[in-house]
């Protein structure tokens, strides 16, 4: 019987080489069919959908949420081909594809189907090497300097989670993860947790963060802030809960306070996709909060919500950069079109976790399960609700941004409005506020 | 399941007109007023059946949601839809020319059917989700006219201060989750910590715009009339007493919560009174009036006046929904509300208004035989029981006096005083007058039928006795309020060498001041700070690294050695 581990791997690379047998033969037929490796993305994610539904617990929800990204980048990447070219598509998707694979794989390694922590570090190594590709589309110097940033964190990452596994396999005298959780000493899991917490976008190690997530082409972003750095906050808060009181606590203050980081220094943006950014800031240590303290399923929640929200807002900053060559936040009331400010205010509302959408319960929940922890938890929550008041500054930044605020301000500018992809990116706006009253069979269906 | 079919239509009705109107509403103003109107008015009448078939203390369940049908929960419900319904009505008259009509009209109406979910719900995480949905609508409602400054910002100091003490309820659901309580009924009847009780008094404070979080409520008069009605009469600000209420067993239990309590409410009480005498702007003298008018209410409540509490409830509803729909026509025609530019309305064509005004306004002093009257006037004498005799009557006397004074004064000054430099056009249409005129109704008549609903339930007995006391008080705040009169003109419309001072108690001296002041050196300070902790720089962040991890392994040794 195959496991979901090999077929995963089997379904991966089947994909990848197909693109690249497709490609070869494509390339003598002209650029009216470079959107088939697109196509065959398509294909591929939803079959590890399907995976992912099929495997259910934190691995499928996770899988779930980056095949959903996955597959609004592609959708994404076709509806807007009139208006926006994408370089390099068949590199695009064989990403997208490794990404949707290797996040289930980081996320089913923890898991008693595997539960080996060698493996757990190969993907994870998988998933950085992928993002450095990620990083690279189009050779700018903007991000080369973005890569040489996240090639520092993942080689000091690296080395700091394999000093560590190789102290707690010492150790332990094996490779099984819950092994290692159990009887490996706290400064082999302090060195796992510093090693894994560098890409989880938690202070003094965000610093990449931003700046990977505005330098890498968008359509690739939006798949790293909405499924690979939440993954990196699931396998650090893993370690973290089952590293000892100190790294638990150490982390859960780490957490909130670069999650005021977060929410205040995009406060003070103006580019609206660092602004967007620094908002991820702020929601990865939601989950690494939530994981931290063993709230798995509704952190796994928060980042279906999460992702819901940021991508299309994401897409909308990265569409009126592209066509109207828009950059700041304060000026997308020019961009005329209901369906574009629609998103906008949704998605900035969905940020705020307030309902009707989806976020409200992944936060609240978070908020009332460290709560119930009862003692410095009661204040770890409290700090938390604080910081989700403080993100209604950023949201509203987003939200008023539609309108005109003076008539010192330029008019409105009369541009072709893509409305499939405006279409795709208010549907998934919109699916947040229908997932919010179904939240309760996603977790029960999940967990 | 009669009785399941009228709560659904009450609950629900307001949802499906709110999906119906984005679905189909662009384009298309006619049918968006006509479902907001027609949802809004099954609604209304689901809330009146529901009065009548379904009897107290009923527990239904809907869509695996519990709700409970009891005397609070269907007055609260009857009186939101009643002045939901009026204000939508209103609402066609006065945003006629607007072109954001959908997004109007969809927050406007899901706002009253999240309110009515909210006092109805048994469940709550229900009420909590309720209770955060409102505060949205408020502040998106509040923020409508976004291209304003002074609305933006008024949008954004709603929903902040109002979820800042948020938190409270949060805590309260965090421990009901803990110990497997999410009903209600089964809450309050339980005895649950002291914190608990001082997190919902905290979260009622904020909600119901109580001293130190009151002073977003003023501000909150930048968004359209029908807006304001519908916040202060029946929905937002209510939702605070109407926690208060439902837990008034666990807060008047724990001396500490009911103690933060009252003390908030005498605060509230003469700063909404002295700022309401010195505020020009109408709608800012009816916030002041209700800020104190909720103080009032949940006065009642620490009295274990229930029914005091209920009554004023209704009453206030009324008289201020008809108060905010005449200084709406006010607004409509002269495009100002500062009273020293719009005065002496009565001289132009504005009677209709300037009756209704002014009754409005004497039912806000507590005049009797106006029903409210009656009852401030109980409330205020239960203070005895609260504190020292002589104490409460002077607080009782000068509350009264300072209460009549300054809504007497707004009326005064807009309806009487002097005449207009200019000649307004008196712009009122039939959708505009008829709630008025319908309220003015209700008001005048209020005393007979209310008490009929309410005796259902409501002891109201000794209702229509008098103090002579609070009596001469409030009649000496009237009386006083007439020599606005005779105020030199020029006072006015000039610069009063008194601004300074005037700037300081309408700003709850300076209270409101440092809250701006603190918000602003908070983004100046803090977010800068925390945006230029991102350099960027690899070298910083190895750094960083370095002194993190040095620090964690002296942690890691100290908390070995200890």
């Amino acid at each position: 019987m195959i496991s979901y581990e090999q077929l995963l791997i089997l379904v991966t690379l089947s994909s990848v080489t197909l693109m690249a047998l497709a490609t070869i033969v494509l390339k003598r037929l002209g650029r009216r069919y470079d959107f088939i490796p697109i196509y065959i993305a398509i294909a591929t994610t939803l079959v590890q959908m399907a995976i992912a539904l099929s495997i259910r617990g934190l691995t499928g929800l996770v899988g779930v949420v980056s095949a959903l990204v996955s597959l609004i980048s592609e959708g994404y990447i076709i509806s807007i081909r009139r208006y926006i070219y994408t370089p390099r598509k068949v590199l695009i998707s064989m990403l997208l594809v490794l990404f949707n694979s290797l996040t289930m794989l980081v996320t089913l390694a923890t898991t008693t189907q595997v539960n080996d922590i060698i493996k757990l570090f190969i993907y994870w190594e998988g998933l950085s090497y992928t993002t450095i590709a990620a990083l690279n589309i189009r050779h700018t110097r903007e991000e080369y300097e973005a890569t040489m940033k996240y090639v520092l964190v993942c080689v000091i990452g690296s080395l700091m989670a394999l000093i560590g596994i190789v102290l707690s396999v010492a150790e332990c005298d094996s490779t099984s993860i819950s092994v290692i959780l159990s009887r490996a000493s706290v400064p082999s899991k302090m060195f796992i947790v510093i090693g894994f917490l560098t890409e989880a976008a938690v202070f003094p190690f965000y610093f990449w963060v931003p700046d990977a997530d505005v330098s890498m082409l968008s359509t690739l972003a939006i798949m790293h802030m909405g499924a690979v750095t939440p993954v990196a906050t699931y396998v650090a808060g893993l370690f973290a809960y089952n590293g000892g009181a100190l790294i638990r606590n150490l982390v859960s203050a780490l957490s909130i306070l670069t999650a005021f980081i977060g929410s205040l220094a995009s406060l003070f943006q103006s580019d609206f996709r660092r602004l967007l950014a620094y908002s991820t800031v702020a929601h990865m240590n939601y989950l690494v909060l939530a994981f931290a303290n063993n709230v798995v399923d509704y952190g796994a929640l928060h980042i279906l919500a999460h992702a819901l929200s940021k991508v299309p807002v994401f897409l909308i900053a990265y569409t009126m950069l592209e066509m109207m060559q828009i950059r700041e936040v304060g000026y997308a009331y020019m961009w005329d079109n209901s369906l574009a400010r629609y998103v906008i205010v949704a998605s900035s509302l969905g940020l705020l976790g307030l309902p009707p959408f989806l976020t409200f319960w992944s936060e609240l929940f978070i908020f009332l399960k460290i709560f119930a922890l009862g003692s410095i938890f009661h204040l770890y929550a409290a700090l938390f609700f604080i910081v989700i008041v403080v993100s209604t500054g950023y949201a509203f930044k987003i939200i008023y941004s539609c309108v005109k605020k003076s008539e010192s301000d330029g008019d409105r500018m009369s541009v072709q409005n893509p409305k499939a992809a405006l279409l795709l990116l208010a549907t998934t706006s919109s699916a947040s506020i229908i997932l919010f009253m179904l939240q309760g069979y996603i977790i029960s269906y999940f967990f | 399941m009669v009785g399941e079919l009228i709560l659904f239509l009450a609950l629900f009705t307001n949802f499906i007109g709110v999906a119906l109107i984005l679905l189909f509403g662009v384009g298309r103003r006619r049918l968006v007023e006509l479902v907001s109107v027609a949802s809004t008015l099954i609604s209304f009448l689901a809330s009146v059946l529901l009065q009548i078939v379904v009897n107290n203390n009923t527990i239904l369940t809907i869509a695996g949601i519990t709700f409970r049908v009891d005397a609070i929960s269907k007055i609260f419900a009857l009186m939101v839809n009643l002045i939901g319904f009026l204000s939508t009505l209103y609402s066609i008259g006065y945003m006629h020319s607007e072109r954001d009509y959908v997004r109007y009209y969809s927050l406007f109406v899901l706002f009253i059917g999240s309110m009515t979910n909210l006092v109805l719900t048994d469940d709550i995480l229900h009420l909590f989700m309720h209770w955060e949905l409102i505060g949205l609508c408020s502040a998106l409602l509040i923020a409508y006219w976004w291209w304003k400054e002074e609305a933006r910002i008024a949008g954004v100091k709603a929903l902040v201060m109002t979820r800042m003490s948020d938190i409270g309820l949060a805590i309260a659901v965090a421990y009901a989750l803990m110990h497997g309580i999410t009903s209600i009924s089964r809450l309050e009847s339980s005895i649950i910590p002291s914190f608990v009780s001082i997190a919902i008094v905290l979260s009622a404070i904020g909600k119901s715009a109580q001293f130190p979080l009151h002073t977003w409520l003023p501000d909150a008069m930048e968004g359209p009339t029908p807006v304001s009605a519908l916040l202060h009469a029946a929905t937002l600000v209510k939702a605070g007493v109407y926690l208060v209420l439902r837990f008034s067993n666990v807060i008047i239990a724990d001396t500490m919560a009911a103690n933060i309590l009252f003390i908030a409410l005498l605060a509230t009480l003469f700063l909404a009174s002295l700022a309401g005498l010195v505020a020009y702007d109408i709608k800012r003298v009816l916030a002041y009036s209700t800020v104190s008018s909720i103080s009032i209410m949940l006065l009642a409540i620490i009295q274990k006046n229930y029914a005091l509490a209920v009554l004023y409830f209704i009453s206030h509803a009324t008289f201020k929904a008809m108060l905010f729909y005449t200084a709406g026509v006010v607004e409509h025609s002269a495009h100002s509300r500062d009273m020293r530019i719009v005065h002496g309305l009565y001289h132009q064509n504005f009677k209709f208004e300037a009756i209704a005004f002014v009754i409005g306004a004497l039912s806000a002093a507590g005049i009797p035989p106006l029903f409210s009257g009656f009852v401030k006037e109980h409330i205020l004498e239960g203070l005895t029981g609260v504190v020292p005799h002589a104490v409460a009557l002077t607080i009782s006397s000068l509350l009264s006096f300072m209460l009549a004074l300054f809504i007497m004064r707004a009326a005064i000054i807009t309806f009487f005083y002097g005449k207009p430099e200019k000649v307004f056009e008196h712009r009122i249409d039939w959708y505009m007058a008829i709630p008025i005129a319908v309220l003015l109704v209700v008001v005048l008549l209020l005393p007979l039928p209310i008490v009929n609903i309410c005796s259902v339930c409501i002891d109201t007995s000794d209702i229509y006795s008098i103090n002579a006391i609070l009596l001469i008080s409030t009649l000496i705040g009237i009386l006083a309020s007439i020599l606005y009169l005779y105020k030199a003109p020029t006072t006015l419309v000039a610069e009063s060498p008194w601004e300074e001072l005037r700037d300081f108690i309408e700003s709850s001296l300076y209270l409101d001041k440092a809250y701006m002041a603190l918000g602003k050196v908070f983004y100046k300070n803090f977010a800068a700070l925390a945006s230029s902790l991102h350099t960027g720089k690899p070298s910083n962040f190895l750094l960083y690294l370095l002194i993190f991890v040095l620090v964690v392994m002296i942690l890691a040794v100290l908390v070995h050695i200890l």
